[in-house]
């Protein structure tokens, strides 16, 4: 009766509000009483030219590390050379 | 002086009287001549006292004078005839080596309340500490120019918090958060001076952690040449306006030494790396993109590279992350490697081990990346153990 399932979801979901009640029906219908739900990180990238010398890079990923808030999302494809 | 006597003294300190304890709450931008007589008040005080500059965050009677000590080395470093701008600069310099910036992580829209998000936000606790975020980190930096005599306001998207100076000629804006990696590398600052403009267009469509509601008035750019002028006169930089970035030569000579192989080639940055910026690897989120930036430069394309933190298993919350490094190129086939911050060492590990030891944050549901490269064997395993 009180069983664990993980469900491995291979598209892009949004999640939050929705995951929580897609959660809810499978415990409903399956009658399970975990749900451990994992997304495969999507991944998609812009690049941007920008006036001067280096490129920003967008990254937009499931890494949550990467989306804090602080736009640390942004990740400067620079040289070394040019942090000097 | 006593509480009392403090509070008469300034009149915009609160102290509450909380169970077991008195809580002061200060502001952070106030003169040195307060900060001394808040020190010799708790110093005196026999009880239990915590000290904060905004609603949460509480810094113990020892924490803040451990933290007072480190600040004063700080101050000490400025030389009173230096501008504002000088000192500014100054300040912004020693962000980086100060703190480490450690985010309260975005699982999807749950923000963790985490045990630490509350000091993060405390000016004395993120310098004991050396971890904070960017509203910890703006505190700390206006705090400090404020004991110097430069005033300051805080600037805040919403999201993210930085810093307005005012300096001879007008304002500048400082984001000493994003330029923490520089400024603990030895790098150029890329957040000192520009102006909202300059910051909106590169970011536009990117990011608006910058983006303000009312963007602030009267502010001055500070051109590249003037930039390296400053920070040459303060020391930081060379004569001809170069910064001194110590990682660079290194790297470089890396660069023209014959290896082998790639393998060999990193594994010798590697180990010149903890050799040499022990103090400085163990700031993470700085170290992971330097890293990143450095791996690049000896050859490997960013999308060969994966960077995570990640956590020991019996690590219940998730307090102490660890930096992991995936490398699958042509030569280097699915290489996976810890910063051992303890050894300070960048050691190579096997996929199943490391799978054995480490997870992702407890509250990330994506997928390990690493789980894919394991064998058969053992994602039959793992399916079992479910």
């Amino acid at each position: 009766m009180f069983e664990k399932t993980t469900i491995v979801f291979k598209n892009n979901i949004k999640v939050g509000i929705f995951m929580e009640w897609l959660k809810k029906l499978i415990r409903k219908l399956l009658k399970k009483d975990e749900i451990k739900l994992i997304e495969m990180p999507k991944e998609k990238e812009t690049i941007k030219a920008v006036g001067n010398n280096f490129k920003l890079k967008l990254k937009q990923s499931a890494d949550p590390e990467r989306d804090d808030r602080n736009g640390y999302k942004i990740i400067k494809n620079i040289r070394l050379r040019d942090m000097i | 002086m006593n509480i009392d006597e403090l509070k008469k003294k300034y009149n915009d300190i609160k102290i509450d009287d909380l169970t077991g304890f008195k809580r002061i709450q200060v502001k952070e931008n106030k003169d040195e001549e307060f900060y001394q007589d808040l020190i010799e008040t708790v110093k005196q005080y026999d009880g239990k006292i915590s000290i904060a500059n905004g609603i949460v965050g509480n810094a113990s009677k020892e924490g803040f004078l451990q933290a007072e000590e480190i600040i004063k080395k700080v101050i000490d470093g400025i030389n009173p005839e230096w501008t504002k701008k000088q000192k500014a600069a100054y300040i912004h310099y020693q962000m980086g080596k100060l703190v480490s910036y450690s985010p309260d992580f975005n699982f999807r829209g749950r923000y963790v309340n985490s045990p630490m998000a509350n000091d993060t936000r405390n000016i004395w606790k993120s310098v004991v500490s050396g971890e904070s975020v960017c509203n910890g980190i703006a505190a700390l930096m206006r705090n400090l120019l404020s004991r110097v005599g430069v005033t300051t306001s805080e600037l805040s998207s919403g999201t993210h918090n930085f810093v307005l100076a005012e300096v001879e000629e007008g304002n500048i804006i400082i984001d000493p958060t994003w330029d923490l990696k520089s400024t603990l590398y030895g790098a150029r600052p890329m957040y000192f001076g520009k102006t909202y403009e300059q910051l909106r267009q590169e970011e536009e469509h990117i990011s608006d952690a910058h983006k303000l509601e009312n963007p602030p008035e009267n502010v001055v750019e500070i051109t590249d040449s003037e930039l390296r002028e400053i920070y040459h006169s303060i020391g930081y930089a060379k004569e001809n306006g170069k910064f001194i970035f110590p990682l660079l030569d290194e790297v470089n000579a890396i660069k023209s030494k014959e290896y082998n192989n790639m393998e060999e080639k990193l594994n010798d940055f590697f180990t010149m790396f903890t050799q040499k910026f022990p103090k400085e690897a163990v700031h993470l989120s700085e170290t992971r993109t330097i890293l990143e930036t450095c791996i690049y430069e000896l050859g490997i394309e960013p999308e060969n590279l994966i960077t995570k933190f990640v956590y020991d298993k019996d690590d219940k919350y998730c307090q102490n992350p660890h930096l992991s490094l995936f490398i699958d190129d042509e030569e280097i086939n699915k290489q996976m490697m810890v910063l051992d911050t303890d050894l300070m060492q960048i050691k190579g590990i096997d996929i199943s081990e490391f799978d054995k030891n480490f997870k992702l944050h407890d509250l990330n549901n994506v997928q390990p990346f690493w789980k894919k490269y394991l064998s058969i064997d053992e994602k039959t395993n793992e399916e079992l153990e479910k």
